[in-house]
């Protein structure tokens, strides 16, 4: 009895639908398996409302935005919003993550001694780190850039590519913030991980801009770095991302690098880290052709097969060359073959034929250069020359003394030299508040008190030119 | 006759001065708890920052001041500017700056309502300050600056206190005690 029951279980073993239930249960189990390769992640608001500007909704819905992301496949966002302190640690006591994001853009700390353990631990088991100096303004009610997920899903891909790159590399923490003066409480979680890196200044970003790889701009989604770079031109102010060689809280040596790097407004001056991580950038740049030649470029250079006069990886006959002279702009530019005294990268002739600017007095200078080097005036700041305006009729000059009318029936408080002070006006101080003399943004005319800096006082002192407008 | 004309007169100028120190009355700041009710942990309470004493005859136009806790008992969890004012936090140094225009020559003004979180059970003075800095602190008028600064003692209970085990024991017996005795006194 015992060995016939035998028999039959091992018939039963290799009958074919037993075989094929096995199969339909292998097949169950793949969707299993595909969820859990979703990355667990924690988004961590310690980010205030700021009256309207960013109210929890906005910023929940980066992290929903993860988890819908490729169909709920890629991502399991977690959203918690909380400023209380201890909270932090609290959470971690009870639950597990592969990445944290810490969406901390304040300027008073909401992390305490036990919040910052907390993440040190953590840490300790998912070393690999991403610093975003620009995370605040990717969700707030600003402007349309600041609709997330962005121009072309951009900042949404950003953000997706951010948390992916931060698993890929091991799991670990992502933390973003903004402008200086609400960096408090990133910076206390970042130095808790990293005790001698912060996140750190003021820029005025650009579309001057260059992503050092590709990971950041197609790990998962395809995102155009202009897109990025016109949403952060349209924003004031961000933040530096630390990047160079610091001890963790482990007492490894860690190096930060930056993956995108941006030029303060207009462009063309050095260029500040707004993004940094502790792996490098270089490993996600993928090989291009792009003379279409079956090798690709850094043979290419290498091999001599193309030359690379700007050092830039390109070889040079596909980098731009707008005078066709054989050798790009940028060489043309360091050697002394053409101006570029706007600094934007285009030579100068360039810039006249093409439109980018304009020669109204017919020297050969674009007129900004003019204005710039005081060759000629500009003084109601239309860009420009006085003696154009007044020439092709944009300026009156009754008294024929060369100095368009306008200015020298300048009205005290009228910033925008429409000849009257209003709103407008107001808008324009209240616009570059807290920006010191030397950024490009600062308007000398609107330093009443001249201490360099715009200020409250000078909207006060800005005031009573309103008051003495209105009254008269 | 002469002496009681002046005498008249002294009073006369007496009343007028003390009835021109309202006017002269300095803008100041304080906090007023939004729901006087108790605070229990858990619970979520706004506090109102508001200037009062504000017509001085000239424009107030923009503020900015700082946020202090003592301890942990409650936290911030976000606030929202006055009606009258544009959010200027992030863009000047200050955790919480609003600048308004035109101006305005009310007499009490709102400047910000701030929404907190009780967490633990205790009493923390909270307090705003924003001393005159003529940069971004303090209250900008149109030709003067003063300060900000005023606290407030916050006391949060601990919420649904529960009898400790002991306490209910003596109660239990206390009652039972307190039912016998009223037993013998009813039969006496």
């Amino acid at each position: 009895m015992k060995k016939s029951f035998k028999k039959v279980r091992t018939k039963l073993l290799i009958h074919p639908l037993f075989l094929f239930a096995l199969f339909l249960l292998f097949l169950i189990t793949i969707p299993f398996g595909a969820a859990h390769a979703q990355v667990n992640v924690l988004w961590w608001d310690a980010t205030p409302t700021y009256g309207s500007q960013c109210p929890d909704a906005l910023r929940k819905k980066m992290c929903d935005y993860l988890t819908t992301y490729n169909a709920g496949n890629a991502f399991q966002c977690t959203y918690v919003s909380s400023m209380a302190q201890g909270e932090f640690a609290n959470h971690m006591q009870s639950n597990t993550y592969d990445v944290i994001v810490l969406d901390a853009t304040n300027s008073t700390s909401t992390f305490s001694a036990a919040d910052r353990s907390s993440l040190a631990a953590f840490y300790a088991n998912h070393p690999a780190v991403l610093l975003d100096g620009i995370l605040y303004i990717r969700s707030i009610d600003y402007n349309t850039t600041t609709n997330f997920p962005g121009i072309n899903q951009s900042t949404g891909g950003l953000t997706v590519n951010e948390v992916y790159q931060v698993y890929a590399h091991g799991g670990g923490v992502m933390i973003g913030t903004d402008h200086q003066g609400h960096q408090a409480g990133a910076n206390a979680m970042l130095q808790a991980i990293i005790p001698g890196a912060s996140f750190t200044g003021i820029t005025y970003p650009s579309v001057d801009g260059q992503f050092n790889g590709t990971g950041l701009l197609e790990a998962l989604a395809t995102v155009s770095p202009f897109d990025l770079f016109q949403h952060w031109d349209a924003v004031p102010t961000q933040a530096i991302s630390p990047t160079g060689v610091f001890t963790d809280v482990n007492g490894n040596a860690i190096t930060l690098y930056s993956q995108v790097d941006v030029a303060d407004d207009p462009g063309g001056g050095p260029k500040y880290s707004y993004i940094s991580t502790s792996w490098e950038p270089s490993g996600d740049t993928p090989e291009f052709d792009c003379n279409n030649n079956g090798i690709l470029d850094s043979i290419d250079i290498q091999v001599g097969t193309s030359t690379d006069c700007d050092g830039n990886g390109i070889p040079d006959e596909c980098d731009p060359d707008c005078n066709q002279n054989g050798v790009p702009d940028a060489c043309d530019i360091a050697d002394g073959i053409s101006n570029d005294c706007n600094l934007n990268g285009i030579p100068d002739i360039c810039d006249l034929e093409n439109g980018t600017s304009m020669d109204c007095n017919q020297n050969g200078t674009p007129d900004e250069c003019d204005i710039a080097d005081g060759t000629s005036l500009d003084c109601n700041r239309n860009s420009i020359p006085d003696a154009c305006d007044i020439a092709g009729g944009t300026s009156q000059d009754l008294d024929l003394n060369g100095i368009p009318d306008e200015c020298e029936a300048a009205v005290c408080g009228d910033l925008d030299l429409d000849g009257d002070v209003d709103g407008d006006d107001r808008s324009i101080l209240r616009a570059i508040l807290n920006t010191p003399t030397g950024e490009p943004s600062f308007i000398q005319d609107a330093d009443y008190d001249a201490d360099g800096l715009i200020t409250y006082n000078d909207y006060r002192l800005w005031y009573q030119c309103y008051k003495a407008f209105t009254e008269k | 006759m002469k002496h009681t004309s002046v005498k008249i007169l002294l009073y006369i100028l007496l009343a007028s001065f003390l009835c021109t120190l309202p006017a002269l009355a300095t803008p100041f700041a304080y906090l007023n708890l939004v729901d006087s009710g108790d605070i229990y942990t858990g619970d979520n309470f706004d506090l109102e920052v508001r200037v009062n004493d504000s017509a001085i005859g000239e424009d107030f136009l923009a503020f900015g001041f700082d946020l202090f806790n003592s301890g942990n008992t409650f936290a911030l969890n976000s606030y929202v500017i006055g009606p009258d004012f544009d959010d200027d936090s992030l863009l000047v140094p200050m955790d919480v700056a609003g600048s308004m225009f035109p101006g305005t020559t009310d007499d009490s003004v709102l400047l910000a309502t701030l929404s907190f979180n009780a967490t633990s059970a205790g009493t923390e003075t909270f307090q705003v300050l924003g001393l005159a800095d003529w940069v971004f602190s303090g209250l900008a008028y149109e030709s003067v600056w003063y300060d900000i600064n005023a606290s407030l003692d916050i006391t949060v209970h601990q919420a649904n206190p529960i009898p400790e085990p002991a306490t209910m024991l003596l109660c239990g017996i206390g009652l039972i005690a307190f039912a016998g005795a009223l037993r013998r006194n009813i039969k006496g």
